[in-house]
């Protein structure tokens, strides 16, 4: 392998999703040159940072719906004044033309007409104010070996913890305006825990599902079952985090044999395609889509 | 329930009927986001709005055709990045005709008096401690590489929703991102270098 192709593998094997072949040779050829090996090691630093990147908040303006709303308001005012041009152009051919232009025009009249209770222009009413959640979205990510989750409302919300989707919450905490909540998830139980993590009058499409190996290693290496269920099996197996992130429907059936050396290869051949798998950094499996 | 907590499809759908509260319940739902994204891309309040805005007129526009083969979310990071690729190609074009173009005047041709492009020393003392960060080595990328950084790192989209956002084959985004990430890794080496060699 040359220096060039070996960086070609950088992300690749940064991600775990280089093949058994590839990612020896890849390591053989890491191993013989000190010089890559120093070019990678500065690589991975570089994702390590970039990762810290979404941890930097950004200021929302308080106006942006209303701005969105007025340049919205604005395009449609300078299509209404580009329309009565035309218009006008047309009539204006009328004047000069003989009577099969009128003609012809009058059919122009008539689609338009009935074009116009279809899909004319939809009307513009007054702008809605609503400045309030502006999408705020649960995020998980990995800080010192843990998933830590984390929340910044545009307005005060409450977010409750479940073990299990539906039961009682064993913690909340509101979070007002403005305030960011950074709260690192730790299992101390022996067997791996499915944690649900979700905003009161959010979209359940917004809830954060998390499963989390325990103390003890689990070794159950075939199975069928709910996604939920297998995002714990693997969870337990691998002893990684999974998190389901915006699954619309986390019951649908899986089957998994997990035979595979690393927990994103196991993902990949239970899900089929059928779900994206992510490895992000610190080895939190992500499986999102569906 | 509030609107903004409706289903993207079902706001959607009821935009497409002509109702205007159900777009002003997706631009609530998206906007934050979306402002969030243009502004990790231009470094600037001012211009993030402005791509936020121009991105929403054109969802606004185009959602009559929107089939929904795509999440609306891809379908939005697609328009925001050719709206802040449009944005930047126009600021080019307009420095290029500053800068090369000789002005006619009853005296003939003249070169264009052009400003000191220097930094003043305020400036240059902000640049140095920008320069230190993550954030500084991202605006010297190309926008191509910035906007792809920005999804996949910051933004956490997947490989696959980058590649339906950018309408680009797998393959390449993969290959792309990589090259991005080397190139990122270069400017924060040399970058570094700078700072040790002051």
């Amino acid at each position: 392998m040359t220096t060039e192709k070996a960086r070609d593998f950088f992300s690749a094997y940064h991600e775990g999703s280089l093949d058994t072949g590839l990612r020896l040779s890849f390591e053989q050829k890491l191993n013989a040159d000190a010089e890559l090996r120093a070019e990678y090691d500065r690589f991975a630093a570089t994702l390590d940072q970039l990762s810290k990147l979404r941890e930097t908040p950004i200021e929302i303006p308080f106006d942006l719906n209303e701005r969105i709303g007025a340049r919205l308001d604005r395009h449609l005012w300078e299509q209404k004044q580009v329309a009565p041009k035309a218009w006008f152009m047309r009539l204006r051919l009328v004047t000069f033309a003989g009577l099969a232009t009128v003609l012809l025009v009058g059919a122009v009249i008539s689609i338009k007409n009935h074009r116009g209770t279809t899909d004319g222009p939809i009307p513009a009413g007054p702008f809605g104010t609503t400045t309030g959640s502006n999408g705020d979205q649960l995020t998980i990510s990995m800080k010192q070996d843990q998933p830590v989750v984390y929340f910044s409302p545009q307005a005060k919300k409450t977010v409750v913890f479940r073990i299990e989707p539906g039961m009682t919450p064993f913690a909340e905490t509101t979070v007002d305006k403005n305030l960011k909540l950074e709260r690192t998830l730790e299992n101390k139980n022996p067997e791996t825990d499915l944690l649900n993590i979700q905003v009161l009058d959010a979209p359940k499409t917004d809830q954060a599902i998390i499963a989390i190996p325990g103390t003890h290693p689990e070794n159950v290496a075939t199975g069928t079952g709910t996604l939920e269920e297998f995002a714990k099996a693997l969870a337990g197996k691998y002893r990684v985090p999974v998190w389901l992130n915006g699954i619309k429907d986390p019951l649908v059936q899986v089957n998994w044999d997990f035979k595979e050396t690393d927990a994103r290869r196991a993902a990949d051949a239970a899900l089929k395609g059928q779900f994206t798998v992510d490895l992000r950094e610190g080895n939190l499996i992500t499986i999102s889509g569906g | 329930m509030s609107e903004r907590y409706l289903d993207d499809s079902m706001l959607i759908q009821r935009s497409q009927a002509g109702d205007r509260s159900a777009f002003d319940a997706l631009i609530s739902k998206h906007s934050a986001r979306a402002y969030q994204y243009a502004f990790r891309l231009t470094h600037s309040a001012e211009e993030a709005a402005d791509v936020v805005g121009d991105a929403f007129v054109r969802v606004f526009n185009a959602l009559p055709n929107f089939k929904g083969q795509s999440a609306f979310t891809t379908w939005l990071y697609r328009i925001l990045t050719n709206c802040y690729l449009d944005i930047r190609k126009k600021e080019k074009n307009r420095q290029t005709v500053s800068l090369e173009a000789a002005l006619q005047t009853d005296q003939g041709e003249v070169e264009r008096q052009v400003e000191d492009p220097g930094k003043s020393p305020f400036e240059e003392s902000i640049r140095e401690a920008r320069e230190e960060t993550v954030e500084s080595a991202l605006v010297e990328l190309p926008e191509y590489q910035r906007a792809m950084i920005v999804m996949y790192h910051v933004e956490m989209l997947s490989y696959e929703e980058i590649s339906a956002a950018l309408d680009l084959p797998l393959g390449t985004v993969k290959s792309r991102l990589n090259r991005a990430r080397l190139s990122l890794r270069d400017i924060l080496m040399r970058n570094e270098e700078l700072f040790l060699s002051r």
